[in-house]
C-alpha cells in the first residue's frame, strides 16, 4: 500500500482552476520528484497536501487514512513536513531555537528538544551556526535551518519546495548527497525543483504538471525524452522547429 | 543580556539582590507617597509583563487589554457590595470571567490579521467601557464603592498602613515575572515566539496557533484581571472611567515597548522608568486634566517607535529577543 | 407624524454621511497606497476644526473662507508627519506602526487639550445660517453647505485619482509598489502626496464642520472611529467605496440614533465596524 495517495485533487481559487483532477501514489521510502513549467501548481499540490488549502475535489490519503480537509499543524502530527519555497524561517531565533520548534512535535521538555535540534542539525552541518540568530544567515543557510525544522519534527513523508534554487553547484550536490542520506534512513520525499540536474539523479519517478494537469509520470530517463514534457518546458516554439 | 554578562549564579545573586531590596524599601522609605509610588510600579509592572505575553511574546498586539483589568476589579468589587464575599473570591471570580472573556473575544478576533486585530480589540475595548457606562446592577456610570472596613486582610483593606498592599502587589509583579519566565523557558514559550515570528511556518511544524494564541489571551487576561482587583482593593472605589479606558490598555503596552518587547525584563524596565515619570509630571507640573503628562506619553511613543522600536533593552541586546 | 420625523433623521444622516465620506476618503488613500492604518487620522481633522475655530474668533474669518487655508496647513501637516515619522516606520513590524500613529494621535489630541482646554467649543455667527424648509422637514443651511463641500471635496480627490496623471502613478504605486518603482515612480513622493491629500481632506473636513459642529480635543476619536469603518466597509484604497460607506454610516449612525438611544449611537458604529471585520473584511465592494 502506498504512503500517500492522491486522487483526483482540484484545487480552484475563484476563476483559476490551479490543480485539475490530480492522481499519483507515492510509495514507502520513494522520492518523487515534481517538475513542471511555472505557474504549473506544484506549489499548490504541496499546499494542498499540507494542508494550508483545502481540496476543491479529489482526496488525499496518507497511511491509509484521509489527510484532505485536515489543518496544517494536524497533517504535520500525522508525519508530513513541508518546506517553504520562499524561505521562512523565525528570524528573530536563533538557529538552535528554530529547529527546536520542530523537536518540541515529540516533546514537551526542553532538554530533549535542544538534544535534538542538536542533533539534526549537525547532520545539515550547522552545528556551528546554532546560536546565530536566523536573520543573519545567508539563504542558502537559512534553507538548511527550514530543512532541519521539518526534520526535527520526525516526519515520515516530507515535502521539498524548490530547495536547490539559488545554490552554488558546489552547494546543490552537498544537497544531493544529504536527501541521499534522508532516504538511507528511510523518509519519503516529494521534491519540487527547477534545478534538473538536482531533481533527476535522485528522484526514483517523476511526475510532470502542466497548466494544472498531470501530463506525465515515470522514470527521470523516460521523462527527459517525452514528447510532452518537452513541448509544456519549451513551449510552441519548439514544435514550430519541428 | 544578564545571562550573558553574569552566568546563573549571578542571575540568582541579582534577583536575590533585588528582591531583598524590595523587601527592605518600605522600611527605609516610610512616607506614603515613595510607598505609593512602589505599589503603582508593582502594579503596572505586573500588568505591563502580562500584555507582554499576549503582545510581545506571541505578537498579537492587543490594544483592549482595559477589559480584562475592568472584569477583574469590577468582580472584586461586585461580590463585596453585592453578596457580601470576600474581595480575595472576587479576584479568583474575576480571573476566571476574564479568562472567558478573553476566549470568546480571542476566537473571532485570532482570525484577523495584524492590524484588524488591533483595531478590534479596541473598539471591543470601547464597547465594554460604554456596556459598563450604562449597566446599573453593576453601578453603571456612577461606580462602585466598596465598603470602608476597619484594617483587615479577610476583605483586604488597611487604612493605616500601606504594607500590606505593598507587599502584596509585589508578590503579583514577581507572580507576573514569573510566569512570563516559565512560558519562554518551556515549550509553550517557543511555540508563542514561532507564532509571533511565522504563524504559518508554525503551523507546519504541528503548532496550533488558534490553541496557543487563545491560551496566551488567556493567560494575559487573567494576570491583568488579579491586576484590576488589587487595584480595586487599594483605591475602594471604581467606575468604568478609571478601569476601562483607552488609555490604560495604551499605557501597559507603551511600558512594555518602551522598555523592550518580547523580553523578559523589559516591560518592568519601562513601568520603572517610566511611572516615577508620569507621577512627577504630574504632581510638578501638570497636575491631572491638564495634558501635559498625555503630551508627554505621545511623545515618547512616537519617539521610541522611531528611533529605537527595541526599547532601551534594545540598546544592550544584539538582537533578537529572551 | 412619525414619518417626517423618519425623513429628517434620514436626510440629516446622509448631510452627516457626507463628511464621513470625506474623512474616509482621505484615510482610504494613505491605507491603500502604503497599509498603514492612520489612527491620528481623526485628529488631523480636529486640527483643522480648530484652525477655523481661531480664524474666525481671533480674525472673524468666515469658515468658508478658512477652508483653503486649512486645506494647505493640512497638507503640509501631511508632509511633516510623512517625514518625520512614517518614513522611518515603513519596513518596522506592525506593533511598531499601529504604535507610531497611535501615539501621534495622542500627542495632537492632548496638545489640544492643553493649549485649547477641554471645553466645547462652537462658530455661532457664520455667513449661512437659517434652514430650507421643505415640506415639514428642515434642512439647516450650515449641513446643507457642509455637506456640499464635502460632496466637492470627495469629488476633487475622486478626479484626481482617476482622471489625472499623478492620480495614475498614485493608483500604481498602490497597486505595486515594486512595479511602480521600475516604472520610474518615486515612491517615496508618491507616500508624500498622500500623506499630504489624505491630512488636507481631513483637514477640510474639519472646517466645514467646524460650522455647525461642535469643537473640542477628543472630536477626532470618533470621526477617526468612523472613517476607520468606512474604509474597511468600502474597500482599502477604494476612494468611491469609501464614499458610499461613509454615506451609508452617516444613515446607520441617525436611524440608530432615532430608533433607539442617542447615547448609544457610538455602540452601533463599534458593533458595525467589528462586525465588517468578521464577516466581510473585503469591503462590501472588494474583492479579496
Amino acid at each position: 500500500m502506498s504512503l500517500l495517495s492522491i486522487s483526483g485533487v482540484a484545487k480552484r481559487f475563484g476563476g483559476l482552476l490551479a490543480n485539475d483532477d490530480i492522481s499519483f501514489e507515492v510509495g514507502e521510502g520513494e522520492i518523487i520528484g515534481l517538475i513542471g513549467p511555472n505557474g504549473a501548481g506544484k506549489t499548490t499540490l504541496f499546499s494542498c497536501i499540507a494542508g494550508y488549502f483545502p481540496v476543491t475535489s479529489g482526496t488525499i490519503v496518507f497511511d491509509g487514512k484521509r489527510i484532505s480537509g485536515l489543518p496544517p499543524e494536524a497533517i504535520c502530527r500525522r508525519g508530513i513536513a513541508r518546506t517553504f519555497q520562499i524561505v521562512r524561517v523565525f528570524k528573530e531565533m536563533s538557529v538552535l531555537e528554530n529547529v527546536m520548534v520542530g523537536a518540541f512535535l515529540s516533546t514537551s521538555s526542553r532538554r530533549e528538544a535542544e538534544a535534538h535540534a542538536r542533533a539534526v542539525l549537525g547532520r545539515v552541518g550547522l552545528s556551528g551556526k546554532a546560536e546565530s540568530f536566523a536573520r543573519s544567515l545567508t539563504v542558502s543557510e537559512q534553507k538548511r535551518v527550514q530543512l532541519a525544522r521539518a526534520l526535527a519534527t520526525r516526519p515520515r513523508l516530507l515535502l521539498l519546495d524548490e530547495v536547490m534554487a539559488g545554490l552554488t553547484p558546489q552547494e546543490i550536490s552537498e544537497a544531493v548527497s544529504l536527501v541521499r542520506t534522508f532516504r538511507e534512513d528511510g523518509l519519503t520525499m516529494i521534491v519540487v525543483e527547477h534545478v534538473m540536474e538536482a531533481v533527476m539523479p535522485i528522484s526514483d519517478r517523476v511526475v510532470v504538471l502542466d497548466y494544472g494537469k498531470k501530463i506525465a509520470e515515470g522514470a527521470p530517463g523516460e521523462i527527459v525524452r517525452d514528447e510532452r514534457v518537452i513541448e509544456a518546458y519549451l513551449g510552441v516554439k519548439h514544435r514550430a522547429s519541428h | 543580556m544578564k545571562a550573558a554578562v553574569l552566568g546563573k549564579r549571578g542571575r540568582y545573586a541579582l534577583h536575590g539582590a533585588m528582591l531583598a531590596a524590595a523587601v527592605a524599601y518600605p522600611f527605609v522609605f516610610r512616607k506614603p507617597f515613595p510607598q505609593d509610588l512602589a505599589i503603582k510600579i508593582f502594579l503596572f509592572g505586573g500588568l505591563a509583563s502580562a500584555w507582554n505575553v499576549l503582545g510581545g511574546f506571541t505578537g498579537q498586539v492587543s490594544l483592549g487589554n482595559a477589559i480584562f483589568f475592568g472584569v477583574g476589579a469590577y468582580a472584586t468589587a461586585v461580590v463585596q457590595t453585592h453578596w457580601g464575599w470576600t474581595p480575595w473570591v472576587g479576584m479568583v471570580l474575576g480571573m476566571g470571567v476574564a479568562c472567558g472573556v478573553a476566549f470568546v473575544i480571542g476566537y473571532p478576533c485570532f482570525r484577523l490579521k495584524g492590524h484588524y486585530f488591533a483595531m478590534a480589540t479596541l473598539a471591543i475595548g470601547e464597547v465594554f467601557s460604554t456596556l459598563f457606562m450604562n449597566w446599573q446592577w453593576v453601578g453603571g456610570a456612577v461606580g462602585v464603592y466598596i465598603p470602608l472596613r476597619d484594617d483587615t486582610w479577610k476583605y483586604f483593606q488597611f487604612g493605616t498602613t500601606k504594607l500590606p498592599y505593598y507587599y502584596v502587589t509585589l508578590a503579583f509583579l514577581v507572580l507576573a515575572l514569573l510566569i512570563s519566565e516559565g512560558i519562554l523557558r518551556s515549550r509553550m514559550g517557543y511555540y508563542f515566539r514561532a507564532i509571533r515570528e511565522d504563524q504559518d511556518a508554525a503551523r507546519s511544524l504541528g503548532v496550533s496557533a488558534r490553541g496557543y494564541k487563545l491560551s496566551a489571551i488567556g493567560i494575559s487576561a487573567m494576570i491583568t484581571s488579579l491586576g484590576g482587583g488589587l487595584y480595586a482593593q487599594y483605591v475602594l472605589f471604581i467606575d468604568p472611567p478609571s478601569v476601562f479606558p483607552m488609555m490604560l490598555s495604551i499605557q501597559v503596552v507603551l511600558l512594555a515597548v518602551l522598555g523592550g518587547v518580547g523580553t523578559l525584563w523589559g516591560p518592568v524596565l519601562g513601568t520603572v522608568i517610566l511611572i516615577p515619570l508620569s507621577e512627577f509630571t504630574r504632581i510638578y507640573i501638570g497636575g491631572t486634566g491638564s495634558g501635559l503628562d498625555l503630551i508627554a506619553y505621545g511623545f515618547l511613543i512616537v519617539l521610541v517607535s522611531v528611533v529605537q522600536p527595541r526599547g532601551i533593552l534594545g540598546f544592550f541586546r544584539k538582537g533578537g529577543n529572551a | 407624524m412619525f414619518l417626517p420625523e423618519l425623513a429628517q433623521s434620514l436626510l440629516s444622516g446622509v448631510l452627516m454621511g457626507l463628511i464621513f465620506a470625506l474623512v474616509a476618503v482621505g484615510l482610504t488613500l494613505i491605507w491603500g497606497i502604503m497599509d498603514i492604518v492612520n489612527f491620528a487620522h481623526g485628529d488631523f481633522l480636529m486640527t483643522g476644526m480648530y484652525l477655523s475655530f481661531w480664524m474666525y474668533s481671533l480674525w472673524g474669518i468666515d469658515p468658508l473662507l478658512s477652508l483653503p487655508v486649512s486645506g494647505i496647513f493640512l497638507f503640509f501637516l501631511g508632509v511633516v508627519v510623512y517625514q518625520l515619522i512614517i518614513r522611518r516606520i515603513l519596513g518596522a513590524p506592525m506593533l511598531i506602526q499601529i504604535f507610531a500613529t497611535f501615539g501621534l494621535m495622542i500627542l495632537m489630541r492632548y496638545v489640544a487639550f492643553y493649549f485649547f482646554t477641554p471645553n466645547y467649543r462652537t462658530i455661532q455667527h457664520t455667513f449661512l445660517s437659517g434652514s430650507i424648509d421643505l415640506g415639514g422637514i428642515y434642512l439647516p443651511v450650515p449641513q446643507l453647505a457642509a455637506a456640499a463641500g464635502a460632496f466637492l471635496t470627495t469629488g476633487a480627490v475622486y478626479v484626481l485619482i482617476h482622471r489625472t496623471r499623478i492620480g495614475g502613478a498614485l493608483q500604481a504605486t498602490a497597486e505595486d509598489r515594486e512595479a511602480a518603482a521600475l516604472m520610474g515612480i518615486d515612491t517615496d513622493r508618491m507616500f508624500t502626496l498622500a500623506w499630504g491629500i489624505g491630512a488636507a481632506t481631513a483637514g477640510i473636513a474639519g472646517s466645514l464642520l467646524s460650522i455647525f459642529f461642535y469643537i473640542f480635543p477628543e472630536v477626532g476619536g470618533i470621526f477617526g472611529l468612523i472613517a476607520f469603518v468606512a474604509v474597511t466597509l468600502g474597500g482599502f484604497g477604494n476612494v468611491a467605496g469609501a464614499f458610499v460607506a461613509g454615506i451609508l454610516i452617516g444613515v446607520i449612525e441617525a436611524l440608530a440614533g432615532h430608533f433607539y438611544d442617542p447615547a448609544l449611537k457610538t455602540v452601533f458604529v463599534y458593533a458595525l465596524f467589528l462586525g465588517v471585520l468578521f464577516f466581510r473584511p473585503q469591503g462590501l465592494l472588494g474583492v479579496k
